[in-house]
């Protein structure tokens, strides 16, 4: 298909130049056009075999990636100064705007639809990017701008220098590299990594066998059930932990922070022989009012134990643990 | 190039094929080598992959190993050499070809190995610090003590704690006791032993503190030194790379090494004062590798 040999270096200056779109290949459903002085569109529809890839960039602008029934890529995308370029192999589709040179101007849209299934990978220097529904892996990348994952299955893999991240409902494995900005996670069904500089990590719904979650500065907040078999391990440098967990948790957690403090209204038991026991006696007191200081490493149980294995470690951030769920309106 | 004498099967070629890019192989081998490329396109392939993973792993960025792999580095560089006479002298074999499934292995080994070493180490002593043990021994729940709102009866009289455990454990030669020693505690196991007893290496206790306090502060002088020198060099990448990012990724940058500069600062001073901590260590070692992470991740935008 003609179409599909469809590879343009749309250099926006040189587009002035030309009046038609004669210079582009025929195309069932591909239309070029320039709507102004400067401004690129390109508005088509390609057909794909199943297992294409969609890798789409911007250097500034918005990213918006959504599923749909068809083994067709719709494709809207709009680069007020800058050069868009487009191509389609056997296996990939490639869209990729580049910059107008002229920072901070946002200056470019992608708006795409996608066969259900398909694997997304999207970037953008300074923009936000949602991508919802494709129920395939998505590889995001984003330097400045907020990130919005929604409906994704197989590995999920999300970057930030800047941003908020937002990724909910999710069937695989998911993993976050976050340089600022907080995190919201939903709904994940597979192991979860996450690691942040700076900026909150909030879990809700989790459906994991192993949770990892690393953050310098900034709080964790864990809200739902441990998987009776799952690994949890949270780690700050300041920033407090908090588990909203229901009172049928099972479970072991092991503690320390160099000067953090243990809060719980849900039972903790310690077992004779647990290196947690010295100073327990006072700890018992401590409830009524302070925390227990989490100074040496301290192990617990939840529900009786014999469940999840909970480690988590802070420098200077406390620990609290809560009967789940958080309440209504405290959505994070 | 010298006709082969003899042809030489895939097999063959595949036993040969690290020699023959070493260039280690007499005239006639090498020219049976080229005969069997020239008509073999397996081979060709399997000949190009090799060539492919020793290029890639020459270009492997030289990695400093991690304060834990230190530990046990220094503790064997302080070690005494005794000389051992052998009983009998064991001849010295000649090389063995390295196939290309073991030097592929070994690629993949050296790959993951300099990309992962300190990551891994760390995670692992990281998790070695969790005393399982003393969870998997608990006896019944009659004598347990519970924390919180549903836990005001409860009380206990065990008063021990994994530290001293351990220093009884060492200093009484009970192989027994609880829980097992890890590896992450092993690190405090010499200044416990001085001050619980002797060893059986007939090592005064004086003697093993101050081979244990150089063996820490050689350890803690040779993880800041590898750790930066690492941050160093990819600082520097990172201040060029900078020029060609915008100002706002420039600023969010600049403000979260600041960030991660500050974690690290609050657990070497913590250390200062508590160097024998294997928490505080844990928790350097994994802000040092935070830095280093977003350091070699600004380097790759």
């Amino acid at each position: 298909m003609v179409m599909l040999a469809l590879a343009c270096a749309w250099q926006s200056s040189s587009a002035q130049d030309r009046t038609d779109d004669r210079s582009a290949p025929a195309a069932r459903t591909t239309r070029l056009s320039h709507s102004d002085n400067r401004e690129t569109r390109l508005d088509t529809t390609v057909a794909v075999e199943r297992g294409t890839i969609v890798d789409l960039s911007a250097s500034d602008g918005r990213i918006t990636v959504r599923g749909w029934d068809r083994n067709e890529v719709e494709i809207h995308a709009v680069s007020a100064a800058g050069e868009l370029q487009f191509s389609k192999s056997a296996r990939s589709l490639r869209l990729e705007i580049r910059g107008s040179g002229r920072s901070n101007t946002r200056d470019a849209a992608i708006a795409v639809r996608v066969p259900l299934n398909t694997r997304v990978v999207v970037g953008t220097m300074l923009g936000d990017v949602e991508v919802l529904d494709v129920r395939g892996e998505v590889d995001a990348t984003i330097y400045n701008g907020d990130v919005t994952i929604r409906g994704a299955s197989g590995r999920t893999a999300v970057s930030n220098v800047s941003g908020d991240i937002n990724v909910s409902d999710i069937d695989g494995a998911l993993r976050v590299t976050a340089i600022s900005g907080d995190m919201m996670l939903r709904d994940i069904r597979g192991d979860v990594e996450v690691t942040s500089n700076s900026g909150d990590v909030s879990m809700r719904g989790m459906l994991s066998n192993s949770v990892q979650v690393q953050v310098v500065e900034g709080e964790i907040w864990y809200d739902g059930a441990l998987s009776k078999s799952g690994k949890y391990v949270f780690n700050t440098h300041s920033g407090d932990v908090h588990l909203y967990l229901p009172d049928s948790t099972k479970g072991t957690v092991s503690l320390q922070s160099f000067s953090g403090s243990l809060h719980s209204t849900l039972p903790l038991t310690v077992q004779p022989g647990s290196g947690a026991s010295r100073g327990f006696a006072g700890a018992v007191r401590q409830f009524n009012g302070r925390a227990m200081s989490l100074n040496e490493q301290q192990t617990l149980e939840l529900g009786g134990g014999n469940g999840a294995l909970v480690t988590i470690s802070t420098f200077n951030g406390d620990v609290h643990i809560n009967r789940g769920p958080r309440g209504p309106g405290k959505d994070f | 190039m010298s006709e082969p004498k003899h042809p030489i099967s895939c097999h063959q070629f595949e036993l040969l094929v690290s020699d023959y890019i070493d260039g280690a192989l007499a005239l006639s081998d090498r020219a049976a080598m080229e005969a069997h490329v020239a008509h073999c396109a397996s081979c060709v392939v399997l000949l190009t992959d090799v060539r492919a993973i020793v290029g890639n792993a020459a270009i492997l960025p030289a990695l400093s190993p991690s304060r834990d792999l230190w530990t046990e580095i220094a503790e064997r560089l302080d070690t005494p050499v005794v000389s051992i006479r052998p009983a009998h002298v064991v001849p010295v074999k000649r090389r063995s070809t390295v196939s290309f499934r073991m030097f592929a292995a070994a690629a993949v080994l050296l790959a993951c190995l300099s990309s992962g070493v300190t990551y891994v180490v760390t995670r692992g002593s990281s998790a070695a610090t969790v005393p399982q043990a003393s969870i998997a021994t608990v006896p019944a729940p009659s004598g347990a003590s519970t924390v919180g709102s549903a836990a005001t009866d409860a009380t206990t009289d065990i008063t021990t704690d994994i530290t001293t455990d351990i220093t009884t454990d060492v200093t009484t030669g009970s192989t027994d006791a609880n829980p097992t020693p890890t590896r992450g505690v092993d690190a405090t196991r010499p200044f416990e032993v001085a001050s619980g007893g002797s060893t059986s290496s007939g090592l005064g206790a004086k003697s093993t503190t101050q081979i244990a306090s150089r063996n820490a502060s050689r350890v803690e002088s040779s993880a800041n030194i590898a750790y930066e020198r690492e941050i160093t060099a990819m600082r520097r990448i990172v201040d060029e790379r900078l020029g060609d990012l915008d100002s706002v990724t420039v600023v969010q940058i600049e403000r979260n090494l600041r960030i991660i500069d500050a974690a690290i600062n609050d657990s070497r001073r913590a250390l200062q004062n508590d160097p024998r901590s294997r928490f505080l260590s844990t928790q350097l070692d994994r802000a040092l590798e935070n830095k280093l992470d977003i350091l070699r991740r600004i380097a790759l935008l």
